[in-house]
């Protein structure tokens, strides 16, 4: 038809372009070093060109930084706690956030080697998402043990002592302690949970973005575009901000109230 | 452990693949940390204290400006106090001059109006007497034309002045 064209439907796993020393080197992976290289640019930038009367686009950045140490202190409680958590949640922010969006540069996706698509949407491959999440959930995890110490952080687990405490009070207050026990316990499955829940989240929202533009592309070639993309866009940006969001919660409730 | 690395490997996860990204991630959050936000912030900072500078010296010149306004409120309150005690104090002086003046004028003019009656007493009293001698030779002129000499023009002249003296 007049409107279609033909849009190949997306694997849920990332097509290799290379093997470098028996690592299979995807089209994800491609984009993730496409990201790196355009925050080295901005490095670059940020070093030798940033000046007290900025222009307009270190005006943009400045106003970007701004808003993610202001949604940090809206999550985590307070100012000095936020600029400790903002390069590493800022991080998560402009990486994720430019992973998701560089792909939706018209053409990007066009650029082939040896057949394969060159690039891919680097937050589209679940192995990108799954490690990341990993990471900042061991992240965490640490940032307990730094504030309430090895055995503190396992007690939020394993509340022996609670119970003990719970049966010296009293049978009622000891029942209590018990169903607190198995609670504990629970915690544990959801710090794995945390991992699924953080990684899936993203990766399910960008990967069904690539399968609903190749089926609508496929359909209204002409009409869908300029709306998808802009829709696009604004996923893109709330999903690196959930994960940045998410991440910085689950710091603010891992370490002691005075540390967060 | 297994079943989760399994399970894993169903969708698609690889661990090689995962620690690239993981390196990836990791030298992006080195230079974000290092290179992009410690000089953003720093010029953040700068222009804060810049703003925070500016106001503060707003505040300044206008704190230094209402003390100016409240010097300068009291300085033309004190000027308009002591023009006014200098208009009142000049008043007073006016009204003592004219007071002494117009005392000096009356006493002139007293002195004056009594130097001219003791001045017309005088001129009177010499008028009178000139009259008298003149009568006296008038009246020893008529009765030596009347008597026709005969009288002794001594005496006669003596008589007469005795009998104006008693006339008088």
């Amino acid at each position: 038809m007049f409107f279609q064209v033909t849009t190949p439907q997306p694997n849920v796993q990332p097509e290799t372009v290379v093997e470098f020393f028996g690592i299979p080197l995807t089209n994800a992976m491609l984009m993730g070093v496409l990201v790196l290289f355009c925050i080295f640019l901005m490095a670059v930038w940020a070093s030798w060109f940033t000046k007290t009367r900025a222009g307009r686009f270190q005006i943009s950045i400045e106003m970007l930084v701004g808003a993610i140490l202001d949604l940090l202190t809206s999550v985590v409680g307070s100012r000095a706690a936020a600029q400790v958590l903002l390069p590493l949640i800022g991080t998560l922010f402009i990486f994720l956030g430019m992973g998701n969006l560089i792909g939706l540069i018209p053409g990007i996706s066009s650029v082939t080697f040896d057949g394969v698509q060159l690039f891919r949407t680097a937050t589209n491959d679940f192995n990108m998402t799954f490690s990341i999440a990993l990471a900042m959930i061991i992240f965490t995890n640490i940032a307990s043990i730094v504030s309430w110490g090895f055995f503190g952080h396992l007690g939020k687990f394993f509340k022996f002592k609670e119970v003990f405490l719970g049966f010296r009070e009293g049978f009622g207050a000891g029942c209590l302690a018990i169903v607190d026990f198995f609670i504990g316990l629970l915690d544990i499955v959801s710090e794995i949970a945390k991992v699924i829940s953080l990684s899936l989240r993203l990766f399910g929202n960008m990967f069904a973005g690539d399968v609903l533009a190749a089926i609508l592309l496929g359909s209204f070639a002409l009409i869908i575009p300029a709306p998808w993309l802009a829709m696009n866009l604004l996923v893109g940006i709330l999903q690196a901000l959930v994960f940045g969001a998410l991440t910085a919660a689950y710091y603010s409730l891992a370490v002691r109230p005075s540390d967060g | 452990m297994e079943f989760i690395i399994d399970t894993l490997a169903k969708v698609g996860f690889d661990w090689r693949m995962g620690l690239f990204n993981l390196i990836n991630f990791f030298i992006v959050f080195l230079l974000i940390k290092r290179f992009i936000f410690p000089p953003l912030l720093r010029v953040i900072d700068e222009r804060k204290k810049m703003i925070q500078e500016g106001l503060d010296n707003f505040t300044q010149s206008k704190t230094v400006m209402e003390v100016a306004e409240q010097k300068a409120k009291e300085i033309i309150s004190q000027a308009k106090k002591e023009g006014n005690i200098i208009v009142e104090k000049s008043h007073d002086e006016a009204k003592t001059v004219a007071e002494t003046m117009r005392n000096k004028a009356k006493e002139d003019v007293e002195k004056l109006v009594f130097e001219a009656k003791t001045h017309i007493k005088q001129e009177k009293k010499q008028m009178k007497e000139e009259i008298r001698a003149e009568a006296v030779s008038l009246v020893v002129e008529v009765a030596k034309k009347l008597l026709g000499n005969e009288m002794d023009s001594k005496k006669s002249t003596k008589n007469i002045a005795d009998i104006i003296k008693s006339i008088q």
